[in-house]
């Protein structure tokens, strides 16, 4: 069987420029001066791993060893530099819960349109509609625009309107838990209900009692590298032991 | 790939394509056939004295199109009604007679010009010479009519000299004047695009049908083309390019009182504005100058916000871009929708204008569909240039805030075309929203189809403008999320 997600050699480099140029004068006066500069920045250095059909993989690393790149890389945002990734499956992007809110427009409004963009059809929608707004406990609330809801409203409705779905590939950063305890454990059980159900996980975490509870796989990123890819205890003891 | 919803779509197209293309050819009629050709009469400044009998005048003239219906002649009556007949003879420079017409003196007025039809109207070949000749009956002085002549041009406030060759300044009697008569020659050129419309809109079908056929097959052998990726794109994502307009319309303006009723509101407001301002200016050169203002006005401003919204489209969505990923192009997308519908329930203020006004309503305002299709892609092309340009280079917006008054400026909108200087047209008629506003002027104003020369123009720019923006775009749009 084929995996669901393929990462081949990926490298993702980044220009940065002295001063990240932005208009034209800027941009004439450097290139008259000679001092297009560049110096390069390698986020990911020839990364591969794979994730196989309704398996849960974790990925863990230190601060800027280039978890989110990955992630990034595979739900299609960033092009890599060199490399390819190849994904057979439909992506749910949590990338950041509600990053397609507007704020000015209601809850409900929000739904359909955050939906949207998460790729739902408008007849699956109708139909969760009712779920959704249920499971986030927003209640009458739903048709007051959003800038006038609390901030854990909006977590507790961009987390609803993510997870209604079941989608063949989940991508998760560190999202897992939003919101009070109650939701919290509410919210813990739906993750884990999408995680047994089938669907194939990717997740980022620096909770490592939860990697070891959930991934049957682990990949350790470190410097933009692939330190280590195997099996979750064997992955998680050389993590632990390394970061003393 | 949903292939019921592909086959709608491309079925859906098809029928579009046919609708427009019958509409054309039933709306424009005659515009396809033949297209007027006036030649223009020097300005007059003097009268070549009494013609009586016996005293003949003579003229070397030009044909300038293949059909001649016939003359306008100036002619003064020195303010005193005069009795008699003018003979005017058109013979070729071998002296055989063309045509004939007889004219009633008496029904001359002072200083105008007097039509002259032909009979039957005649037929030569383009720029052929040929001399007029004059000559009375019953006239002797006192009783007598005169010509005018004259030998500059009216250019605006301004008279230009003309220089004039010798064979063709006129003679009266057998001396030779000092200028030209005022003479206006109408012709008509026979087009032959008609012949060939059927020919180039079918072969332009079959092409178009035989690539999609072919893209079809492969498409169901399972390999990637254009058109699987359009239809793919178009089944996934209608559904978040109708959130994302819905979106961006309401939020225009979600905390105004009036609404939707602004869209409205706006260009009726600014055509009353610079209708008290300019009327006075303009008026009387322009006929039915309300529309003409208003047309202008709504076309003009469609374009000028479709692009000022539109390049925000990849900055002002960085947070979307990115997190998630969707195609890029709905971004810029769904804001030209957007401001189509805008533009679209603004046609309705123009409708009352054209209601008040009384200005006919004819069919060929149905030609305004393609003038707006055409439009749109300019606009679409445009909007895809300044949204890329916007993301690598932010003073894009402040370029395109002095830019797009100056093109407002630059194109008729609230003046008359007539003002142009003749030696600035060339430049006038690259500018491709002067083409579309004419267009939409000629089919509502003069209420007849624009020349099929307008149609390529129109077509022309606005394919031009939008293949490049969308290559643009294309090549550029992986480098976005790393300039946000």
């Amino acid at each position: 069987m084929q995996p669901m997600i393929e990462v081949n050699n990926v490298s993702m480099r980044f220009r940065m420029a002295n001063d990240r140029i932005n208009s034209i004068k800027e941009y004439m006066v450097q290139l008259l001066r000679g001092k297009m500069k560049y110096k390069e920045f390698e986020a990911l250095k020839n990364v591969s791993f794979n994730v196989q059909r309704g398996e849960v993989v974790g990925l863990i690393g230190h601060n800027g060893a280039g978890k989110s790149t990955t992630l990034k890389v595979i739900s299609g945002v960033l092009q890599p530099s060199e490399g390819n990734v190849i994904v057979r499956g439909n992506i749910a992007p949590m990338l950041e819960l509600g990053s397609g809110f507007d704020y000015d427009m209601t809850g409900k409004e929000n739904i359909f349109l955050n939906g949207a963009i998460l790729g739902y059809s408008e007849e699956f929608l109708n139909s969760k509609y009712d779920e959704i707004v249920a499971f986030s406990e927003v209640g009458e609330f739903i048709n007051v625009p959003l800038r006038n809801y609390s901030s854990g409203m909006i977590t507790r409705l961009a987390f609803s309107i993510a997870t209604v779905i079941e989608p063949e590939i989940l991508i998760v950063d560190e999202v897992l838990s939003v919101g009070d305890a109650t939701f919290q454990k509410k919210s813990h059980a739906r993750m884990m209900e999408l995680m047994h159900g089938g669907t194939t996980v990717l997740f980022v975490s620096h909770n490592m009692k939860q990697i070891r509870n959930m991934c049957s796989r682990v990949v350790w990123l470190e410097n933009g590298q692939v330190q280590m890819f195997g099996e979750t205890e064997s992955v998680c003891a050389a993590y632990e032991n390394y970061k003393r | 790939m949903d292939m019921k919803k592909s086959r709608k779509l491309l079925a859906v197209l098809a029928a579009c394509y046919w609708a427009l293309v019958l509409l054309i050819y039933l709306v424009a009629g005659e515009q396809f056939h033949y297209t007027a050709v006036k030649s223009e009469a020097l300005s007059p400044s003097s009268v070549i004295g009494e013609i009586v009998d016996g005293v003949a005048v003579t003229q070397r003239l030009t044909l300038p199109a293949e059909t001649t219906q016939g003359l306008e002649l100036m002619v003064g009556t020195y303010g005193r009604t005069n009795q008699g007949t003018m003979h005017l003879t058109l013979a070729d420079l071998d002296g055989k007679t063309i045509a004939y017409k007889e004219l009633d003196i008496s029904s001359f007025a002072d200083g105008t010009y007097v039509p002259v039809v032909f009979d039957e109207p005649v037929q030569l070949q383009v720029e052929t010479q040929f001399l007029l000749t004059i000559t009375t009956e019953g006239c002797d002085h006192g009783n007598a009519v005169t010509l005018y002549c004259g030998n500059s041009v009216n250019a605006g406030r301004f008279d230009i000299a003309q220089s004039i060759e010798a064979e063709e300044l006129y003679i009266i009697g057998n001396q030779t004047g000092m200028g030209k008569l005022c003479v206006k020659i109408n012709s008509i050129r026979t087009l032959s695009f008609y012949k060939t419309y059927w020919v180039v809109v079918a072969v332009l079908f079959v092409m178009a049908a035989a690539i999609c056929v072919v893209w079809w097959r492969r498409a169901l052998q399972g390999k990637t083309n254009p058109l699987v990726s359009v239809c793919t794109l178009y089944s996934r994502y209608d559904f978040l390019l109708r959130q994302l307009v819905s979106r961006e319309f309401n939020k225009k303006y979600k905390r105004s009182v009036l609404g939707v009723t602004w869209s409205f509101f706006n260009p009726l407001l600014t055509m009353l504005v610079q209708y008290i301002v300019f009327s006075k200016l303009f008026h009387s050169n322009v006929p039915n100058y309300p529309v003409y203002l208003l047309t202008g006005v709504v076309f003009m401003q469609f374009y000028t916000t479709a692009v000022s919204t539109g390049m925000n489209a990849i900055t002002g969505n960085a947070s979307l871009i990115k997190k998630v990923y969707m195609p890029k192009y709905i971004y810029p997308l769904s804001r030209i929708i957007s401001s189509l519908i805008n533009f679209l329930i603004s046609l309705i203020p123009l409708l009352l204008v054209i209601l008040i006004t009384k200005t006919p309503i004819r069919p060929s305002m149905l030609l305004l569909v393609f003038d707006i299709l055409c439009m749109l892609g300019f606009v679409a092309g445009m909007v895809m240039l300044m949204t890329t340009a916007m993301t690598f280079f932010q003073d894009t917006q402040f370029i395109w805030s002095v830019l797009s008054v100056m093109w407002t400026y630059l194109t008729p909108i609230f003046y008359p075309e007539t003002i142009i200087p003749t030696k600035l047209l060339p430049i006038y008629h690259m500018n491709p929203m002067y083409q579309y506003i004419k267009f939409a002027r000629t089919c509502i104003i003069d209420g007849i189809s624009p020349e099929p020369i307008s149609y390529l123009w129109c077509i022309l720019t606005s394919a031009v403008v939008l293949l490049l923006g969308v290559l643009v775009f294309k090549k550029c749009q992986s480098k976005f999320v790393l300039h946000l």
